[in-house]
């Protein structure tokens, strides 16, 4: 099956129809709520603090030989005892919450105490802190051999929309705010440091501000060079942590994860990623694809905290979330790993295809996404105005797993592929594809190479405005000037295509063309 | 002749082989054959783009009674196009695949089948095209008498229709109705010879589309 305007547009009429009758609600979190018993239809305004722990040399790790061999076994046991560290730190040691894991990078929330962004402020650099001390010191501790990991922490203070929109019914928390998104951001190039934003700055104290040095629009605090102790930083509040706490919860859960405890195949089968934990986890050959919906959150800081318009808001990012994740698991069979944000991560592959063929049909998503957006959800749902989605994709070895226990688990998908096509939709604004030159080489049909144009700036194929509707529109052209050819040929294709041209292709069924008349 | 039974009446074996190649073909989906009196069979017609979008179309065969001396007539079972003119599609939902007269179909054969069924896929996919561009792609008769004139200006006949509709009417016409032409007649080529000795082969199979045609015409004026 392959993606289909009219299907397209009856499903999102009647979800449209579905979530209106059924209302969404945004309040603003309150002292007597949490982010634990958030329904699907309530959406939270959270003012808290962000942090982002990510592994910063994750790449590095893929190639290293001590964590590759085995299908990668030790780098997934890593990642699993990482999570559950960080979220230990973030939940029951600092009061706040997991929002989510995606890849190798930690998303959490700090929200308490209540209404005292200073009281935030001041727990966040120290929880910032405990997670780069896990990061490296604990890891260290625990796998000496392993190479060292390099983290990369930002942090930020701001306002955001939580909502709970989970894509297998887990609990699933999404954060749209700019808060979220700089701190996401300020980790880039932050590598071996606790990068933070302005917002938080002003809300330290003397002492902790003296911590960092500004760096751009940001401050920053070098952790590998610094000659502060760390550990007595947090201890200068009274939080339940210690580097030895963390180091002793790590081995534990490393002796009751033995690595023959783990599995790790090629997918032999389509993935069913419900299925996969941490003992069980895949490798396989697939095509990573993000989409991105552009100036989402900027919509919403624009709202202004009105809270029918925000409602809004999270109506028209159900309604995109909706029909993005069914583009992908229907129309196409493809795997949506996860909701991001306003974000999709997809993974696309089909066991018995060759890559060549694999690529080609990952094109076909990434367009059905575009034509969703374009021609469906714009044409008939943009409530608060057109929204765009940036796409990226690339192809290759991929791990996928599920870490977590069940009712709180993260699908996990690391790569370089998926590293590339992250990256590659970070640089490309909304309406706008890009693919890798492997995706590109690998597509034979002049057709869709012919929309591309490549961009020298990212080393990458990018295609704007690419729709169905405009591939049709371009293959009517050509159809008709081989139609209007004296010599033109129809063939009937295994694939199930009328080809037309000059001369029949191998193995295809001749189709016989008339001169229709009226009278 | 109104009694005469049809040609699946005369032969079960003979259907049975023709719901067998519609049953075969590789773009086509058989739904369901109704044989009491006409033979008709009702399917689905089914291709991909190369965009990714896939197209089905259900049509109806209706066979004639002395098939497959002529050929099938097809109809857009559930009319999905639109009648118009330039769409080459009938009124009733027929589809405009051929001028009979032109020939283009391999009668009294086993491909006949295979030949419709192809070039109503052929014209879906043309069809596609017009709805979107507004031009039909590819070659297509003219419409009404342009296109038998057409033929027989192919056929080196005669080139001005004035000629041809003069001399039906002095040697096709029994008190204003159509009818078999005098074949003793001058032959409308100009020749000097009569249309017995001359061009009768390629006429009288247009004989009675262009008087039709041509009353239709009067009828109009």
């Amino acid at each position: 099956m392959s993606w289909n305007e009219q299907r397209s547009t009856n499903r999102l009429r009647a979800e449209a129809q579905r979530i209106t009758t059924t209302g969404i609600t945004v309040t603003p979190l309150t002292r007597e709520m949490d982010l634990h018993s958030l329904s699907t239809t309530d959406a939270r305004l959270v003012t808290g603090v962000h942090l982002y722990a990510d592994i910063a040399n994750i790449d590095e790790l893929l190639e290293d030989e001590r964590l590759r061999r085995d299908n990668h076994k030790r780098l997934y046991r890593l990642l699993h005892l990482l999570r559950r560290e960080l979220r230990h730190i973030i939940e029951p040691v600092f009061g706040g919450d997991k929002i989510q894991v995606q890849g190798a990078k930690f998303h959490g929330l700090l929200f308490r105490p209540y209404n005292d962004p200073e009281g935030m402020a001041e727990l966040a650099i120290r929880a910032g802190i405990a997670m780069y001390t896990v990061l490296t010191d604990a890891i260290s501790e625990i796998f000496p051999t392993y190479p060292e990991l390099v983290p990369a922490i930002g942090i930020e203070y701001g306002e955001c929309l939580v909502a709970n929109i989970g894509v297998r019914g887990d609990r699933e928390l999404i954060s749209i705010g700019n808060a979220a998104n700089t701190a996401a951001k300020i980790l880039v190039g932050g590598d071996d440091a606790i990068t933070i934003g302005s917002a938080l700055y002003d809300y330290l104290n003397e002492d902790d501000r003296a911590l960092f040095e500004a760096s751009g629009t940001n401050y920053r605090l070098d952790c590998a060079t610094t000659e502060e102790d760390l550990e007595a930083i947090i201890r200068e509040i009274d939080v339940d942590w210690t580097l030895k706490s963390s180091i002793k919860r790590l081995q534990d859960e490393k002796d009751v994860l033995p690595l023959t405890d783990i599995s790790i195949e090629e997918a032999r089968e389509v993935i069913d990623i419900t299925i996969l934990g941490k003992t069980r986890a895949k490798i396989v050959a697939a095509a990573s694809i993000f989409v991105d919906i552009d100036g989402y959150t900027s919509l919403v800081e624009s709202l202004d905290g009105d809270q029918d318009k925000l409602a809004e808001a999270v109506k028209v990012l159900h309604l995109f979330r909706y029909e993005l994740q069914r583009v992908a698991e229907c129309d196409h069979h493809a795997i949506a790993v996860q909701h991001q944000g306003d974000r999709l991560q997809v993974l696309f592959h089909t066991p018995g295809d060759d890559d060549d063929e694999v690529m080609q049909n990952a094109i076909d998503v990434c367009i059905a996404f575009n034509s969703s957006v374009e021609d469906v959800l714009n044409k008939h749902h943009a409530l608060l105005g057109p929204l765009h989605v940036a796409i990226g994709c690339d192809f290759g070895d991929a791990l996928v797993g599920m870490l977590g226990v069940a009712g709180d688990r993260d699908p996990v998908v690391i790569g370089h592929a998926t590293l590339f096509a992250e990256q590659l939709q970070l640089q490309l604004s909304g309406n706008h594809l890009g693919v890798t030159p492997t995706v590109y080489d690998a597509q034979t049909d002049e057709l869709i190479t012919e929309q591309f144009t490549h961009n020298e700036g990212i080393d990458a194929y990018e295609a704007t405005g690419l729709t169905v509707n405009i591939l049709e529109a371009a293959e009517d052209a050509k159809d008709a000037k081989a139609y209007n050819s004296a010599a033109a040929i129809a063939s009937y294709t295994t694939k199930g295509a009328i080809v037309v041209g000059t001369r029949a292709p191998a193995q295809t069924v001749p189709l016989k063309i008339t001169r229709p008349y009226c009278a | 002749m109104r009694n005469a039974p049809h040609w699946h009446q005369l032969s079960t074996a003979r259907a049975a082989s023709e719901r067998e190649r519609l049953a075969n073909a590789p773009y086509f989906t058989l739904e369901r054959v109704m044989a009491e009196r006409r033979f008709t069979a009702i399917g689905t017609l089914h291709f991909k783009r190369g965009c990714g979008k896939d197209y089905r179309f259900r049509i109806r065969l209706e066979y004639p009674r002395h098939y497959p001396k002529t050929p099938p007539q097809v109809f857009d079972h559930d009319h999905v196009f639109t009648f118009t003119l330039d769409g080459h599609l009938f009124s009733t939902h027929e589809i405009c695949l051929t001028l009979p007269e032109r020939g283009e179909f391999t009668t009294i054969s086993e491909h006949l089948t295979h030949e419709v069924l192809s070039a109503t896929l052929i014209w879906c996919h043309k069809r596609l095209i017009f709805d979107r561009t507004g031009k039909w792609p590819g070659v297509a008769e003219k419409h009404g008498i342009d296109a038998v004139i057409d033929l027989l200006v192919e056929r080196h006949v005669i080139n001005d229709v004035t000629i041809i509709s003069t001399w039906l009417h002095q040697h096709a016409t029994i008190n204003g109705r159509p009818c078999n032409p005098d074949i003793y007649a001058p032959c409308p080529c100009g020749s000097g010879k009569r249309l017995k000795f001359c061009h009768r082969d390629d006429l009288q199979p247009l004989f009675k589309r262009l008087m039709h045609i041509l009353d239709l015409k009067k009828q109009r004026d």
